[in-house]
């Protein structure tokens, strides 16, 4: 009988500890739940920005809210946040419904599969009501751009709205590029970040990429593409390390190209991608073997000839500028390309290489924008150790990017706002705690509270907002004043929209992520930068014309 | 002459022998006669007795009660368990193979019958595309390697059971992989190729190489020899389980016949564990549309070249990060494997139960 009761007990255990294990946002077992509180539970996807944003959101409106009843018979409210890796994309989808989780914090969101699974509560009150209640005369939906209205609005209801908005690109060591004048002065000479030459004459930086002197933000970089190798060189003869790269995600390598390719394109030619419509100004006809390229007319883009779009001159220029990455050998190549160099262990070799003396400097990291706070731990262990190293002494910025092509010098910079990032609520969320929730999702879309998210991970909300003087100046890292100087000074390209061609391939061919897909000799190769190292004849015309063949193939019948 | 079967204790056997003549013959009908009829009173006698059982459980004490509602609990979980993960995901994946999703003009999903569109598009891909050759050709470049690694796994396990030099040593050493989580293994073997190597090669040799796992000429086999070493333990315990279960009597009759060493792992001990190799050749066989290579625990979702897919990991890449409007072509994918894959199974177990048969059994 013994071993009967032991079977049976066991058998429980193991059908207990699987139920969990099959339950999300379950109230974490070391919270002790307090009965006489709303009890409000946050998932969050759980990757480069951590959950210090949303804990600061938590606490602050626990804070405000003490005393306030949203439930008969309870006064105040405790917020359970629940992180978790899996919280993201199709996971999500299939989540969502059995999670215990109110809100979710999360990215590369399948909105409308979620809608199709009725997975979603509508909050549209929430959305179109001014929060008037916090002080402000706008509602969130004011706060949202066009794209995220119309891809968020399903019919007359909100049932999301977005969430952050990542850049990919090169992260510069300022502090290397001011010490070693890495940056660009007027007369063609290499400068310190005044615009002093190494021999002390202040010569002044260039106008950058935009070729304007009274934009700051990208005086001294390089204008094209031409220029940055150029600068590469330099960096080089300098006996350090132009770029390094995660190996084991070659992705990041492709996304430097996905924002080099926005950039060239510009904000309406990059927008037909999403939204399937428009007039495409620059698909390319032909190259020839000397690169000569020859162009289409202009061409009315619909969901028929969308094949077309993988014809766009973005692409080979962004290609043919990997294509120089690889073939310059100008990055670490003990890192770059190996599978054990994740992108934590490539931010750790980028952020050391400055502090130790028997470590080669490197200048440049291809990354996004959340890099920073997902090397926090880095950073924290490098303060430890060195001085002036902590997240806020450290000097690193986002690089503007430069032009393909001199006749673009000048042109507003475009960036892509990768990573598809919203906030959803739970179709399952009680009826009785539907006002908090959507007293919450208010809270957190004030001016206060996007301000505070950009102050702790550097990186802006999909919304039109603005940080006073002080919060940029003393609030950001050096690094997060460069990004929101990015925002500010571009047009920022959201991949979303409702075009019925977009939604079918929204997780897949056209996940911002992705884009870069090509088919070389009937292979479907992924990454630029891969395919360049391994095969040392081929050609951004060749990995151009894969895309154009992998294009035709997806979307030709379609 | 027709040829007559012969029940044994394990079967009807084949008799291709001739009668020598009609006594013989007769005699034998009298012997089937009598066990046939020996055979049908133990039927009776057992039906009978399962009649009586079954009047009696009409009226079920208490404690056979009790047991068979131990019995229920017991089963319930790991029955509903196969009901909802296997039968009922099976049938979903069986009905998604012939249906298609579509988008509405709210933006919303939708399913519509697709017949056999999928698979039609998947023959059409599998002909214009190479990574799916390749990815086939890798699968069984896999299978065949991890063939070659069972007649290394065989004389480890030999080596094991016949207590030589340093056996425990070996048999901790081969089995310690398969403790620890792949993941730590894969990490470790990461760092012991991508950063140890090429710093040995760079101090004592001068030479600067790159990481095995990066170099392009080199990743493949790099793999496949990680496969091959890291799945032994498992392999070398099987079988050595199986040698060790081999009567010692007839190794020591073998021992004074003058039975050399490899004699008796050739003539007695191959032949007698040869049910449980053939388990691993069919296994194997059932898995070659399934195995990841390791593919995803080194490269995760980002193998540097589509050349290195197998058509496991392909799938699993595909199905890991797709979305609802893809889970259809990739159902039909899993069902066209499976199609293959069930009867390529059967007939290496049909020829491998044919050879094995000249084995014996203990």
């Amino acid at each position: 009988m013994n071993k009967k009761i032991i079977s049976v007990i066991l058998c429980l255990a193991i059908g207990v500890a699987s139920g969990l294990v099959g339950c999300g946002g379950v109230t974490p077992s070391s919270e002790v739940v307090d009965s006489t509180k709303s009890q409000l539970h946050i998932g969050v996807f759980d990757a480069g920005f951590g959950t210090r944003f949303i804990e600061s959101a938590a606490a602050k409106f626990s804070e405000r809210f003490k005393d306030y009843s949203f439930e008969p018979g309870k006064t105040g409210v405790q917020i359970h946040i629940d992180p978790k890796r899996s919280y993201s994309g199709s996971n999500l989808t299939s989540a969502i419904k059995s999670g215990n989780n109110e809100i979710y914090f999360s990215e590369t969101v399948d909105y409308y599969a979620m809608l199709s699974q009725n997975s979603l509560a509508d909050i549209t009150d929430a959305v179109t009501t001014p929060l008037s209640e916090f002080g402000e005369s706008k509602s969130i939906e004011d706060k949202m751009y066009d794209q995220g209205v119309n891809y968020f609005k399903s019919g007359d209801k909100y049932y999301g709205i977005p969430f952050y908005e990542s850049y990919t690109g090169i992260v510069y060591d300022a502090e290397l590029f001011d010490d070693n004048y890495f940056y660009l002065g007027n007369g063609g000479e290499y400068v310190n970040f005044s615009g002093e030459t190494i021999d002390g004459r202040n010569v002044g930086l260039t106008a950058g990429p935009d070729g304007n002197s009274d934009t700051a933000f990208d005086n001294g970089f390089p204008a094209t593409y031409d220029e940055f190798f150029e600068l590469a060189t330099y960096i080089n003869d300098c006996s350090m390390t132009p770029f390094i790269w995660t190996g084991q995600f070659p992705y990041y390598a492709n996304w430097v190209g996905t924002t080099l390719w926005t950039d060239y394109e510009g904000e309406d030619n990059m927008y037909i991608n999403f939204n399937v419509e428009g007039t495409a100004t620059d698909l390319i006809q032909s190259i020839d073997g000397s690169g000569n390229i020859t162009y289409m007319p202009e061409t009315a883009i619909t969901e028929d000839n969308y094949y077309l779009l993988g014809r766009q001159a973005g692409r080979y220029y962004a290609a043919k500028f990997l294509e120089r990455v690889v073939r310059s050998g100008f990055y670490n190549a003990a890192y770059s390309f190996s599978p054990s160099t994740s992108q934590l262990v490539a931010q750790q070799q980028f952020l050391y290489s400055n502090r130790l003396n028997n470590k080669t400097p490197i200048a440049m990291l291809f990354e996004g924008t959340w890099w920073e706070n997902e090397a926090s731990g880095t950073f924290r262990e490098m303060a430890s150790k060195y001085a002036n190293s902590s997240k806020t002494d450290r000097k690193l910025g986002f690089m503007p990017l430069p032009k393909a092509t001199s006749d673009k010098v000048g042109q507003k910079q475009s960036v892509l706002a990768i990573g598809e990032a919203a906030v959803v609520v739970s179709a399952t969320t009680k009826a009785s705690i539907m006002g908090l929730v959507k007293k919450f999702i208010q809270f957190v879309r004030t001016d206060e509270m996007l301000a505070d998210f950009t102050a702790i991970t550097s990186v802006p909300l999909s919304y039109d907002y603005e940080l006073s003087e002080d919060q940029y100046n003393n609030q950001l890292t050096y690094f997060g004043r460069t990004v929101w100087d990015t925002k500010r000074n571009s047009n920022v390209v959201y991949p979303i929209s409702i075009a019925p061609l977009y939604l079918r391939n929204q997780g897949q061919k056209l996940n911002s992520g992705v884009l870069w897909d090509a088919i070389i000799s009937g292979n479907a190769v992924k990454y630029m930068t891969s395919y360049y190292r391994d095969n040392p004849a081929a050609t951004a015309k060749d990995y151009f014309e894969g895309v154009v063949r992998d294009y035709e193939s997806t979307f030709r019948a379609a | 002459m027709a040829k007559k079967g012969v029940r044994t204790k394990r079967g009807i056997k084949a008799d291709n022998e001739e009668r020598p003549n009609a006594i013989t013959a007769a005699g034998a009908k009298v012997k089937g006669f009598l066990k046939d009829g020996i055979y049908g009173c133990k039927v009776a006698v057992h039906n009978a007795f399962s009649r009586n059982k079954k009047a009696k459980a009409t009226s079920m004490s208490s404690k056979a009660k009790k047991d068979m509602i131990f019995y229920v609990l017991m089963m319930a979980y790991p029955v509903l368990y196969f009901l909802l993960f296997y039968v009922a995901v099976n049938i979903n994946s069986l009905s998604l193979a012939f249906k298609n999703y579509d988008i509405d003009a709210s933006g919303r999903h939708y399913a519509i019958w697709a017949g056999f569109n999928n698979f039609k598009n998947i023959f059409n891909e599998y002909t214009s595309s190479t990574l799916l050759k390749n990815a086939l050709a890798n699968s069984f470049i896999v299978y065949l390697v991890g063939l070659l690694a069972v007649p290394l796994g065989l004389l480890f396990s030999f080596y094991i059971v016949k207590k030589a030099f340093g056996h425990e040593f070996f048999k901790v050493m081969l089995f310690l992989p398969s403790i620890l989580s792949s993941l730590i293994l894969v990490i470790m073997f990461k760092y012991v190729v991508e950063r140890l190597y090429p710093a040995i090669m760079q101090e004592y040799f001068g030479r600067e190489v790159q990481g095995l796992l990066a170099d392009p000429n080199t990743r493949f086999g790099t793999l496949l020899f990680y496969n091959i070493v890291f799945s032994f333990g498992t392999s070398v315990l099987i079988y050595s389980s199986a040698m060790d279960r081999i009567p010692d009597p007839i190794l020591e009759s073998a021992r004074i016949e003058g039975v050399s060493g490899i004699q008796e792992f050739w003539y007695i001990t191959l032949p007698l564990i040869f049910p449980t190799i053939s388990t691993f050749l069919i296994v194997g066989v059932a898995g070659i549309f399934t195995n990841q290579f390791n593919l995803f625990s080194v490269y995760g979702a980002a193998p540097p070249s589509p050349n290195m897919y197998t058509l496991g990991y392909y799938l699993f890449a595909e199905t890991a990060y797709a979305n609802e409007l893809s889970y259809p072509r990739l159902s039909a994918f899993g069902i066209l494997f499976t199609a293959v894959a069930v009867p390529l199974t059967f007939c290496v177990r049909f020829l491998l139960e044919k050879f094995s048969t000249k084995g014996a059994e203990f």
